[in-house]
């Protein structure tokens, strides 16, 4: 018996966002047809501040089934505008074989997409689920996006956008600093050969796009969902969870999103909605508790990648993907495919693991 | 800069935790996470449609200085009055510093009692978690106790009952297999030096004992709960998940005891209420769901001991702890024990990470 330990210095180039989307894909769709196997992420707070993240659950389709974990010291800064770290430990993924339960590997480190390197935290796995969602909302003549953020996840998440849809030809781009959005216009434009122009507002960046992509760290609500124009599609990321209002981190749920989004959207798609309950998501928990909409107009990722939902059914709808937080479906999905390709590779250390009758045998009294 | 993260591998995680420690850890644990609810979770689990299932149980105990996940895979049989497992893997603990988040070890193995070494799955955990419950229910001065079992639950169930209640000075024995039966006996009296007699019936296990603990694998009913007389403290510790059901490896819940021992229990303290909801744990779910009994009247592990249960209040009274299933906040907590003593042992492997920040960056 063994396992493959793979270091963070040895998974940094390994995946491409193509194929990241496709490994999430699979993950979700597998959750939905066969929903024991994947379980919403569970957090856990120390009094310091210190959180644990864990996501349990597998993609049967690649063989795997274990969890990620992953810990972060959360700080509340500008009075609980914005959520910001002391420190952001290296996620680590625990592969087990989905036919045998056998370990494989532990992957330490963040797999990060192979052209973009490390930018910010889950920021792959992040983009590679807003890609699914993508795939099959965003309209098929998209060719406008409007980008709110500037770092790591907007680089990510647009990357994930022109994979789904390469005729995409040009983005406004807004953040708070507008040294960052320019900054952000500069670098990403001659990467992704593609237009990218810095807007002043954020209403600027949301008039006349075809695409809108949240990638900020806000706690609060981002624009007024009355801006929205017919077949318009958004993505949010941000989900938070009520252990932070337990804990008194966070004196209301973190939100984006506001509610009159949710009541314009025509399809609205999260990831698990079991999330939306037991972490209490803001922004679809609260329009749910007002009775603004119900849980079960709610579309599951999974079953737009099954093929048993439509993502969009034509092209006057507002379509809104609150890709709500990682589970395992996208975390283990793109772990696994890190250990393939590291393994084909040669990469990592193996390490030995005695079997139980031996240590039965050797230690048992 | 880099950093280093101790790699614990199963031979470097024995003879290390005693049960005593273990108890203590277990209590603090629990206690903790009354008092602040956020550090701990129940467990979850999720299952691969080839029967694999993992088990996580994310939480910390931050007066020990602890935070991180425990997580195991196996593979059950389907099906069937015991559970048997085709595989069992070990649990993956990953410690981390509650105060600064900071990952401190990579611990794979059981974390056996130091005398008992190797025996079953998390045996020193679950039986620990036993023993907060012996240590506040049973009656003063118990001689006698009943033993369902004679594997390696049994022996740490009893090692937990035995720390915590030194007056027990006879142990009567059952399980189905005579042999199994007779030579847990003949081991492990002379083990812990005391008295144990292997008898044929669940009846005899069950008159005249003090403390009647079960540390089987069944899925259904050991006794009927009508045997049980007044003043007995009862823990059992088969919680088992309903995903079992929902993903058709089992036609109905797990149980281990019946509705009629929850109806005559006069105090049932369980580890965590929210498993209940989230797991649904046959031996109080569906007394819960029948009205039997009350989510209200159940206490959790975590106020025994506090003024918010003080334990048992008469002699006469029957007391049920129903050790559903462990949670993080006992296995961080002893995990974490198993690191300070490993490391000072010098045991392991130190593997050096670059720290997040020092990555290569964008390109």
């Amino acid at each position: 018996m063994g396992f493959l330990l793979l270091k963070p210095e040895e998974i940094q180039d390994l995946v491409s966002m193509g194929e990241a989307i496709e490994a999430v894909e699979k993950g979700y769709a597998g959750g939905h047809r066969y929903p024991v196997i994947n379980a919403p992420r569970r957090r856990v707070h120390s009094p310091a501040g210190v959180r644990i993240s864990n996501f349990p659950g597998g993609v049967d389709e690649m063989g795997v089934i274990g969890a990620a974990t992953r810990a972060d010291h959360v700080v509340q800064l500008d009075e609980g505008q914005n959520q910001h770290y002391a420190y952001r430990e290296h996620p680590i993924h625990v592969l087990n074989d989905s036919e045998t339960g056998e370990l494989l590997s532990i992957v330490v480190g963040e797999p990060v997409e192979k052209s973009l390197g490390y930018t910010s935290l889950v920021a792959l796995r992040t983009a590679a689920t807003s890609g699914v969602g993508f795939k099959y909302m965003v309209r098929e003549n998209a060719r406008t996006v409007g980008l709110l953020g500037s770092a790591g996840q907007a680089a990510n998440q647009l990357l994930a956008l022109i994979s789904v849809r390469p005729e995409i030809r040009r983005v406004k781009v807004f953040s708070r600093n507008e040294e960052n959005r320019s900054w952000f216009a500069r670098k990403y434009s001659q990467k992704f050969d593609i237009e990218i122009e810095p807007v002043r507002s954020l209403e600027g960046a949301i008039k006349g796009v075809d695409v809108i992509l949240c990638a900020t760290n806000t706690n609060v609500v981002l624009f007024d969902g009355d801006l929205l124009e017919p077949g318009q599609h958004i993505t949010g990321i941000i989900g938070g969870n009520m252990q932070l209002v337990q804990g008194g981190f966070l004196k209301a749920a973190r939100r984006e999103i506001d509610d009159k989004t949710v009541e314009r959207a025509d399809v609205i798609v999260t990831n698990l909605r079991e999330s939306v309950i037991s972490e209490k998501q803001g922004d679809l928990y609260e329009p749910i508790e007002r009775g603004l909409i119900n849980l079960e107009d709610i579309i599951e990722l999974g079953s737009l990648a099954t093929g048993e939902a439509v993502g969009r059914n034509h092209e006057g709808e507002i379509t809104y993907h609150k890709n709500n937080n990682g589970t395992a479906a996208s975390e283990i999905a793109v772990a696994m495919l890190v250990y393939e390709k590291a393994k084909a590779v040669g990469r990592g250390t193996m390490f030995d693991i005695v079997e139980p009758s031996v240590l039965a045998e050797e230690f048992a009294r | 800069m880099t950093r280093n993260v101790l790699l614990l591998r199963p031979h470097e995680l024995q003879g290390l935790v005693t049960m005593k420690e273990a108890i203590d850890i277990v209590e603090k644990g629990y206690r903790e996470a009354r008092a602040y609810p956020a550090i701990s979770a129940p467990r979850r689990r999720v299952h691969s449609p080839g029967g694999v299932r993992v088990s996580n149980f994310p939480g910390g105990v931050h007066g020990l200085e602890v935070i991180g996940t425990g997580e195991r895979p196996d593979k059950l049989n389907k099906g069937g009055e015991n559970q048997t497992k085709e595989f069992r893997g070990y649990p993956v603990h990953l410690v981390h510093d509650s105060n600064t988040g900071q990952l401190l070890s990579i611990m794979i193995g059981e974390i056996d009692e130091k005398t008992l070494g190797y025996t079953s799955v998390m045996a020193l955990r679950t039986a620990a978690t036993s023993g907060v419950g012996f240590r506040y229910l049973p009656r003063e001065n118990v001689s006698v106790a009943g033993l369902f079992g004679s594997a390696g639950q049994a022996a740490n169930q009893l090692l937990a009952l035995l720390t915590e209640r030194r007056s027990i000075n006879k142990v009567k024995v059952y399980s189905r297999d005579p042999d199994n039966r007779s030579n847990f006996a003949k081991k492990y009296s002379k083990c812990f030096n005391i008295e144990i007699i292997p008898v044929d019936t669940p009846e005899e296990v069950i008159k005249g004992a003090d403390v009647v603990h079960c540390a089987t694998n069944t899925s259904v009913p050991l006794f009927d709960g009508a045997l049980l007389e007044s003043g007995q403290h009862l823990t059992g510790i088969v919680g088992s998940n309903v995903q079992l059901v929902k993903s058709g490896h089992r036609s109905s819940r797990r149980r281990e005891l019946d509705d009629k021992t929850a109806e005559r229990a006069d105090l049932i303290v369980c580890n965590l209420r929210e498993t209940i909801m989230v797991e649904e744990p046959g031996d109080l779910y569906e007394p819960l769901d029948k009205g039997l009994i009350k989510i209200e009247d159940i206490y959790e592990l975590g106020e025994l001991g506090t003024e918010l249960c003080s334990g048992r209040t008469s002699e006469d009274q029957i007391t049920y702890h129903k050790n559903t299933n462990g949670n993080g906040v006992a296995d961080l907590g002893i995990a974490r024990r198993a690191f300070d003593l490993a490391k000072a042992d010098g045991r392991g492997t130190w593997l050096e990470f670059a720290e997040p920040e020092d990555l290569p960056q964008a390109i």
